[in-house]
């Protein structure tokens, strides 16, 4: 019920993600902004665990084949609906027949698109989310192309119109706060003083695996490599040519370079708003800090009616 | 134990058996504040809910579990059938040439062997395979390659391993597989499980 007339860039179905299968050498994936994601559900009329639809950098163009109810939330893609401008951030409706287009993104990198019903996909282990590296799940196991046809869960209309207040941020340089990693304790001091107080590149070679870091005054001297051991989403690992990576969600489920910091839970979403050229910079916060930012961010995923 | 994020616990257990009772042990209790192990080969990263439990409640718990005994484990042996060499195992020659061989003697080595799977990890049902012949060990490629090819079957240091899907990699790949390592439409979704037994076969070419 819905046409892909243009695809964008990296146009996938998306959810929560997939836990229990790391054993496996399973990442969880899902939605690399999980507050914007579970946001475009729940605002679309959903309980927040449905399938939608995340845009990448540059947004698709999408036509409705039946009245549908949606919303879009994350960075700013420009959204119109028959050429008129879309609200972000709360319900909005449309009818058959009109044609749902995005721009390139304006600031951040990724938007969500969720729909009333969910995108019906089949569930993969747990979850209808695109693993776009390994080529399973969500629609076909790829990326949306011109003329894929999506089918929408539920019919009808949900109860009321809702808003948000979440948005997402945007800074000239992006503070990411960190807890040490296992490999902290063997930096030198230097190096973490380096570490803490530098400002890095995202890097073109950055992907739902992970963000490569650059810094033109920096390069933090390499301490080895070590028996791969278990890897996160938000681990910063420093290989040997000194430039930092920060894994993301579809990261490899074990590593073997040194893992000197970890990026707190909290700032997940922040990460998967990160660009090519974007700046960061890496902030050292207490376990105490990062838990309690963790208990509050259950409140960025209200919404309340109109 | 070490604490790492907010969110996990690295419990570094000192061997690959210790490694396959501690998920054992945990996986059949199934907790449910424990959303996700990752095993290696000589640590576990328990991922939890650290909205339903802490790190010290979580520590006591995985310690108290170091006392039981594991539970009986199904050994399996696997055996993967490999076209050695030409397009499909373009470093087998060089491989050879660096150890003084011939390729006909790496292959040999090679399925030769009986391996055992220390851990999944890197992509769905990668098998990090434990027991290559020293003599075949060899360094990772100074430069990966774009694309590794799902079904190859490489070796990186000692370790040899088959690549499930294809991706990026720095091993160097003597043959190919036709098998299909994951899918998570079957049950279990991996063909290799920690623990498990594996065989190369050589084979004429691919089915």
């Amino acid at each position: 019920v819905i046409e892909v007339l243009a695809p964008g860039l990296l146009t996938t179905v998306q959810d929560r993600g997939r836990h229990g299968f790391a054993h496996l050498g399973v990442a969880c994936g899902g939605a690399a902004d999980p507050v914007s994601y579970a946001l475009a559900d729940k605002l679309a009329g959903n309980s927040g665990t449905e399938a939608a639809l995340e845009l990448t950098l540059k947004g698709p163009e999408l036509c409705f084949s039946r009245d549908l109810t949606f919303a879009v939330t994350g960075a700013d893609f420009a959204p119109t609906l028959d050429g008129r401008s879309v609200e972000m951030w709360r319900t909005q409706h449309a009818r058959r027949g009109q044609t749902l287009s995005f721009t390139a993104t304006k600031s951040g990198a990724r938007a969500y698109l969720g729909l009333h019903g969910g995108i019906d996909v089949p569930v993969l282990l747990g979850s209808r989310s695109t693993l776009v590296n390994a080529g399973f799940g969500g629609f076909e196991g790829r990326a949306l192309r011109r003329g894929d046809i999506l089918l929408v869960g539920a019919q009808g209309r949900p109860g009321g119109n809702l808003v948000s207040r979440y948005r997402v941020t945007t800074a000239d340089i992006t503070p990411l706060r960190f807890l040490p990693g296992i490999a902290w304790d063997r930096l030198p001091p230097k190096s973490r003083e380096a570490f803490a107080g530098a400002v890095f590149t995202v890097s073109e070679h950055s992907n739902r695996g992970g963000l490569r870091l650059e810094s033109e005054v920096l390069a933090i001297p390499a301490i080895g490599e070590e028996l791969s051991e278990g890897t996160l989403w938000g681990t910063v690992q420093l290989p040997p040519s000194g430039k930092p990576i920060v894994l993301m969600n579809e990261q490899g489920t074990t590593g073997g370079y040194p893992k000197i910091a970890q990026v707190i839970l909290s700032d997940r979403g922040v990460l998967g708003q990160l660009k090519p050229r974007d700046r960061v910079r890496f902030v050292a916060v207490t376990m105490a800090e990062a838990s309690k930012l963790w208990r509050e961010r259950a409140r960025d995923e209200e919404v309340v009616p109109v | 134990m070490f604490r790492m994020g907010e969110g996990a616990l690295l419990v570094r257990c000192g061997g690959t058996e210790k490694v396959h009772a501690l998920v054992d042990k945990v996986a059949s209790h199934r907790i449910p504040v424990v959303l996700d192990l990752h095993p290696a080969y000589e640590s576990v990263l328990v991922e939890f809910n650290p909205l339903a439990t802490g790190h010290a409640e979580l520590e006591t718990l995985l310690a108290s579990l170091s006392a039981e005994k594991p539970p009986a484990h199904a050994m399996r042996t696997i055996e993967i059938p490999v076209a050695y060499g030409g397009e499909h195992g373009p470093d087998l020659e060089e491989l050879a040439k660096s150890h003084g061989m011939s390729p006909e003697e790496v292959v040999r080595l090679h399925s030769g062997a009986c391996y055992s799977v220390a851990f999944l990890g890197f992509q769905p049902g990668f098998g990090y395979l434990s027991g290559l012949p020293a003599s075949l060990a060899t360094p990772r490629l100074a430069a990966p390659r774009v694309k590794v090819p799902a079904g190859s079957v490489g070796i990186a240091g000692g370790q040899t391993g088959v690549y499930s899907f294809a991706s990026p990699g720095g091993w160097r790949i003597i043959g190919r597989t036709s098998l299909e390592l994951f899918s998570p439409r079957r049950d279990p979704p991996s063909l290799l499980g920690m623990g498990d037994t594996v065989r190369f076969r050589p084979v004429g070419r691919l089915s």
